[in-house]
């Protein structure tokens, strides 16, 4: 119970205290602005292209991940954006320098489409499919790493506790739906009599988010030791 | 994109579902790569969506008896479509359990009406009333207990996981856009779901409308607004008890943002009773 009224305080006090608190770690002063920040780098600044890298380097991660669905890919994308982002900037090719996380993103999403049209161009045709290229096709273990099945089920878990401390039906209902459906949220709010207004609010959607902020990195890493 | 409009419009939870449209979900893209905070939300949303898909898949697998459990396990497409199944099962579900509150609440208020009887009456209209009122509540009592436990069987049947559904694979085939082979589908013993998976081609649409009629034209089902996965597939699921055995027509069209709708395939189908 207790567990539950801190994620649903969490959840609604949460925006609240992260507007009230000052920048988090990262998004630095204006000295680290975007467009600043590219005028620096341009002007040499070392210390400028770190900064860089440590205020988009997460987020870019986790865009590539969604992108990509597989991490090795993702990860190999991730090195080669920020790479490519920092040789445009030196080289002030960047337009809209006050626009840089658009670049960014853009830059991503291009490099992620040139690599599957590459990986298109090469991939065997079934037709002249020789023996060998077979047996490459059946070996090859696409399926996730030890690691990542051991992270899952411990989120299934971390899931299966949240559920179980829900003290509606509807809630877990709710959750269900909108995560794993493609019903749109007024055909969920009609289907369980919740009103459109309270969507947003709902304890199962919020507490749910808010439960789960620990993120998988850090699993990860207790994990791994 | 500002953290109000973010927090109000559940903007990252409807990124991580595939519900932003396309702009929007540039937007936040943009705003996220420079933001910790949604990130992090982000990130919460995405390990809360993989939770329960894995215990969805968990539930589909476990199924005792189900000789395809390890063709679901093996199967991310197919799990996957166990997943979105099991989510659907569970809305019939939760209809009926707000019956059997209804029903719990009219219960209660009769309980409240004979207590107040109990206290207005004298002793001996008090002791008829009572014995009147405890014989129309005992019936109704025993209405609803019956009812509660019908309705009970029907959402414990429900909450079941959905297994061996049967599942038609549509995928159009060059040149046939008249028709190409005839699919059949075999409908289950006991009612219950039928799945089709339609693989609608390269071009992709904003959304799509799928319409299933008989071999006479009459429809069966029409379904707009439907919108690819993932996996660039279609999933439409249909109870078997509103397929009788027969020929049948599913109608796949794309619909673009404006100007008429683009047929994307015609699948003839026969139903067959098992």
């Amino acid at each position: 119970m207790l567990t539950l009224l801190w994620s649903q305080a969490v959840c609604v006090l949460g925006p609240l205290i992260l507007g009230a608190l000052p920048a988090p770690e990262g998004t630095g002063g204006p000295e680290d602005e975007p467009a600043r920040l590219v005028t620096r780098i341009q002007a040499g600044d070392r210390a400028a292209e770190a900064k860089l890298v440590k205020r988009f380097s997460h987020g870019l991660l986790l865009m590539l991940r969604r992108l990509a669905q597989n991490p090795a890919l993702a990860d190999d994308l991730h090195q080669e954006t920020l790479s490519l982002v920092l040789e445009k900037i030196r080289r002030a090719e960047v337009r809209e320098p006050e626009r840089l996380a658009g670049f960014i993103r853009s830059t991503a999403r291009n490099l992620f489409i040139t690599d599957r049209r590459k990986e298109a161009r090469y991939s065997p045709l079934e037709d002249d499919e020789d023996e060998g290229s077979r047996h490459r096709t059946v070996l090859a273990d696409r399926g996730p790493a030890p690691l990542d099945k051991v992270l899952a089920g411990e989120e299934a878990r971390q899931v299966q506790r949240l559920l179980g401390e829900l003290r509606y039906d509807r809630d877990r209902q709710l959750l269900f739906r909108f995560y794993l459906s493609d019903d749109t949220k007024e055909e969920i709010c009609t289907d369980l009599e919740i009103e459109p207004e309270r969507f947003r609010s709902s304890s199962a959607l919020a507490s749910g988010c808010g439960s789960f902020g620990t993120g998988r990195r850090s699993a990860r890493s207790s994990l791994q030791g | 994109m500002d953290h109000q409009t973010i927090d109000s419009g559940n903007i990252a939870e409807r990124y991580v579902t595939g519900r932003l449209p396309a702009e929007d979900a540039a937007s936040f893209e943009e705003h996220y790569l420079i933001c910790p905070s949604c990130t992090a939300r982000v990130e919460a949303a995405e390990r809360l969506q993989r939770g329960l898909r894995r215990l969805a898949e968990e539930a589909a697998v476990r199924a005792p008896g189900d000789t395809g459990s390890a063709r679901w396990s093996r199967s991310p497409r197919l799990a996957l479509a166990a997943a979105a199944l099991l989510a659907v099962a569970l809305v019939p579900a939760g209809l009926e359990l707000g019956q059997i509150r209804r029903l719990r609440s009219d219960l209660a208020t009769t309980r409240d009406a004979l207590a107040r009887t109990q206290v207005e009456k004298g002793p001996a209209e008090r002791l008829a009333a009572m014995q009147g009122e405890l014989q129309q509540t005992q019936r109704d009592l025993a209405a609803v207990v019956e009812k509660q436990a019908t309705l009970s069987r029907e959402v414990a049947k429900d909450r079941q996981p959905q297994t061996n559904l049967p599942l038609l694979s549509l995928t159009p085939v060059r040149g046939g856009a008249a028709g190409g082979p005839v699919r059949r589908l075999t409908l289950p013993k006991e009612p219950g779901w039928v799945a089709f998976w339609v693989e609608p081609g390269d071009t992709e649409y904003p959304a799509y409308r799928a319409t299933l009629r008989t071999a006479q034209g009459a429809v069966v089902f029409q379904a707009s607004r439907l919108a690819l996965n993932d996996l660039g597939a279609l999933l439409i699921t249909v109870h078997s008890t509103s397929l009788a055995p027969g020929a049948y027509r599913l109608e796949v069209e794309g619909l673009p943002g404006s100007g008429a709708p683009v047929a994307v395939g015609r699948f003839p189908l026969r139903v067959e009773s098992r």
